[in-house]
């Protein structure tokens, strides 16, 4: 059981935070990536899979909303989308069951710790092709408070 | 009939009015940035719903979502400042009898009693919680203290605490300007500045000219 790692998506596709965890066993402090991939392929192709899956869940059984989705025998994707179109993605490993109330509270932290705080932005800014402007770092979210919480959050967990 | 009108409580969401008031600077920035700019463009504007990609004033940048308005130089400016302090000012002065009224019971006899009433139902009032602390010289200064701030706790910015304490100064003037408003309608001039010691924690210093 592992979370490997964490994704916001806001709804003109860019993706406005990445943390990736490293999994060592000196626990705690700042282990892994911090917004360092979010232009990557790796990233933009994981959008293309959640936003190709959830229309076609859609188009296949009505009124279910797509949650997760398992790649292979090692991943497993964890969806949750708030009604303003931000979306959630946690990698986890393949035993990890249901991440739906973590990803909740995980909103409930960009609620707190980014939407309520005065100083960073709700839109991210991105040019049209994709690509981040980052002169002023308001282009993903990297408020310490966010990413602080969000991690000890993050490694509470038992499946961490 | 005019208790019932006080006790038809209409609640506000609580969030709602943190972002109105976080709304305070951007739009006090963008209202002194248009008058400076006004002589340019006297065309009268009518209102148009607001789009994603919409311009609300012509600092660079300056979209719907953004907050880029608060880097414009002019968050320091005087202007700004007292116009916040202005808002703040008005709403005391009105707050104060509403919530006088509704206080009923407790009789105010002396500044001390005043400065109690601010710290417990007008704090209770806008931040549903009480003053962390109350001291006096007992020479007309009076030392408020809120250890967690409401308005400028959620605040972080992405360029570091020293960026988000300078942002976080212009805020502080509105709650000044609250205080100062009601104590004018108790007849006091004060003069009321903020601190944040230890973010967010901030210290209000009154000083009036009133020896008790």
């Amino acid at each position: 059981m592992t979370i490997y790692s964490f994704f916001i998506f806001d709804r003109h596709c860019n993706c406005i935070y990445n943390r990736e965890f490293t999994q060592t066993s000196a626990a705690g402090v700042n282990n892994g990536l911090i917004n360092k991939n979010n232009t990557s392929h790796s990233s933009k192709l994981l959008f293309g899979i959640i936003y190709s899956l959830k229309s076609l869940s859609a188009k296949l059984i009505s009124e279910n909303e797509l949650t997760s989705f398992t790649l292979g025998q090692s991943f497993r994707f964890h969806f949750w989308e708030s009604v303003t179109s931000y979306k959630f993605v946690v990698v986890t490993g393949y035993d990890v069951d249901d991440m739906q109330q973590v990803l909740v509270r995980l909103h409930q932290y960009f609620v707190d710790c980014v939407a309520s705080n005065g100083l960073t932005p709700v839109e991210f800014k991105w040019s049209a092709n994709g690509e981040k402007l980052d002169n002023v770092g308001y282009s993903v979210i990297c408020n310490n408070s966010f990413v602080e919480e969000t991690d000890q959050y993050l490694q509470s967990l038992s499946i961490y | 009939m005019s208790e019932e009108i006080l006790d038809r409580q209409t609640y506000v969401n609580s969030r709602s009015l943190d972002f109105l008031l976080q709304e305070l600077i951007p739009t006090s920035i963008r209202v002194s940035h248009k008058l400076m700019n006004s002589q340019q463009s006297s065309v009268e504007e009518q209102d148009v719903p607001t789009t994603i990609d919409q311009q609300l004033s012509s600092i660079e940048g300056d979209l719907p979502g953004t907050v880029n308005v608060l880097d414009s130089s002019l968050i320091h400016n005087d202007e700004v400042t007292i116009r916040v302090e202005n808002y703040g000012y008005n709403l005391g002065v009105k707050i104060a009898e509403v919530l006088l009224y509704r206080a009923g019971g407790n009789k105010i006899v002396d500044i001390l009693d005043i400065m109690k009433f601010v710290c417990r139902d007008v704090w209770k009032c806008l931040y549903n919680k009480q003053m962390d602390n109350l001291r006096t010289n007992h020479r007309g200064t009076f030392v408020l203290v809120d250890t967690n701030y409401k308005l400028i706790s959620a605040l972080n910015s992405p360029h570091g605490m020293q960026d988000t304490l300078s942002k976080a100064k212009v805020y502080m003037w509105f709650p000044c300007g609250v205080i100062r408003g009601i104590l004018s309608n108790f007849g006091i001039e004060a003069n009321v500045t903020a601190e944040i010691t230890q973010f967010p924690s901030v210290t209000f210093n009154i000083h009036t000219a009133i020896n008790n």
